[in-house]
């Protein structure tokens, strides 16, 4: 009976009440729905703009801010290899004669400089470069659940510091999944100590002057 | 986009003409609404990349250019140094001197700072309303077009006068193949173009590498 009455009856139902007035659920879902679908398309849209609008500027700092660093690792790594190719091109028993030349003394100093080298080979960018901390503030707090919340375009280069990475945590005991994040964080920073590019140049001085000093010429 | 942007400053005198405006507006709201918090999201995000990428291209290049230096300082002060040499040996190693010497002085002339002509500058609202790709093409064209001089033939002209040094001194030189992946990236690639032409006449040079990262090998 009731049924059949007019909608429009204001006695006869609860629906004409609520449909699409401030109470009816339905209004708050399309509500939602709406705010949902076109703020997230503006998002997307904002966030590539906003991209696009810094990331020359981002590029600019972070090339000004490495390359002093990148530098002098080249010309530790430059002077220490010109070491290397002087003490193995130089016939150093025929130069020097008689007294000082020693082949298992020249085999050492040859073993040390070739160590030497290597330690520098395996100074990484992320070792002596700055630290991007706001970067890293943003990804603790806006990111804290995802492990790359940057994603760079995959290239050889990145994919084979990626199994750099790996394998020396690997080889140093480390995680065999990767490590987290923060690890890898933390292994930067006492890396970053570790390789430290002054006590690098400090030994790389010690080799030259026991080098050069002995076979001066 | 800027039209969305404006939306947002709507005159609240006219909504109260037409109270049906705010209704008819509501997508457009939330729409620039969303994409103010996703710009500035974004602005902070390109920073971070930006910054990620430029230190890839610093070290990628100065740790190459700083190597030539170090073995140009090596050289320099190993054989300015004068000493007993044999008449034989003493102008080939004067030769030796002076290609480390000019390499030096070649490399005290490289450009420490990035050499973008937009340095700071977002880009025009222009082109924030061309899709990521073109943006980026037009990034580099401008690069390109407003450098004062040009980097990659400044080195290739060290990497020449390097590998002449190398074979004056009869030493083999580093060989430099690490940064011919870079050819895959558009991001931030001012300088990548004329690089890959030094990179493959490295190649062709250096015999067969291809897969390798030689540059690993030798550290």
């Amino acid at each position: 009976m009731e049924e059949d009455d007019d909608w429009l009856n204001d006695e006869s139902g609860q629906s004409y009440r609520h449909q699409g007035g401030a109470a009816d659920p339905l209004v708050d879902a399309e509500w939602n729905r709406l705010a949902t679908r076109y703020s997230d398309a503006g998002y997307r849209e904002g966030i590539t703009d906003g991209k696009l609008a810094t990331l020359q500027q981002g590029f600019d700092q972070g090339f000004n801010s490495s390359v002093l660093a990148s530098r002098r690792l080249g010309q530790l790594r430059g002077r220490a290899n010109g070491l290397l190719s002087f003490l193995l091109k130089t016939d150093i028993p025929a130069q020097n004669g008689s007294s000082s030349a020693d082949p298992a003394r020249v085999d050492l100093t040859i073993s040390n400089v070739r160590e030497f080298v290597r330690l520098l080979g395996n100074v990484k960018r992320d070792d002596i470069l700055p630290l991007d901390t706001e970067r890293l503030e943003h990804e603790r707090n806006e990111h804290p659940d995802q492990d790359h919340a940057f994603e760079f375009e995959r290239n050889d280069k990145r994919d084979m510091e990626g199994l750099e990475d790996a394998m020396r945590a690997v080889s140093s005991g480390g995680d065999i999944v990767g490590p987290r994040p923060e690890t890898r964080k933390e292994n930067t920073d006492s890396a970053r100590d570790a390789s430290s590019l002054d006590a690098l140049e400090r030994q790389l001085i010690q080799l030259e002057a026991a080098i050069i000093g002995d076979h001066q010429i | 986009m800027a039209e969305h942007a404006s939306m947002r400053s709507d005159d609240p005198f006219e909504m109260d003409e037409d109270p049906l405006q705010e209704a008819a507006d509501v997508e457009a709201r939330f729409y620039a609404q969303g994409y103010d918090d996703g710009h500035a999201h974004g602005r902070l995000h390109g920073l971070f990349e930006g910054r990620q990428l430029g230190k890839e291209k610093a070290f990628e290049l100065w740790e190459e250019v700083g190597f030539y230096e170090g073995s140009a300082m090596f050289w320099m002060k190993r054989l300015g140094g004068g000493g007993d040499k044999s008449n034989g040996s003493k102008s080939k190693e004067a030769r030796a001197l002076t290609h480390a010497k000019t390499l030096y002085e070649m490399i005290q002339g490289l450009p420490t700072s990035n050499p973008s002509p937009e340095s700071g500058n977002p880009p025009s609202a222009a082109e924030t309303d061309m899709d990521a790709s073109a943006n980026v093409d037009s990034a580099v064209t401008v690069a390109d077009q407003g450098g004062d001089f040009d980097l990659p033939s400044l080195v290739s002209a060290i990497r020449a006068k390097y590998r002449l040094l190398c074979a004056s001194l009869g030493i083999r030189p580093r060989l430099v193949a690490g940064s011919a992946s870079i050819r895959s990236r558009s991001e931030g690639a001012e300088e990548d173009p004329p690089f890959d032409s030094a990179e493959m006449q490295v190649e062709g040079i250096e015999g067969p590498m291809k897969g390798v990262d030689t540059s690993k090998l030798r550290f």
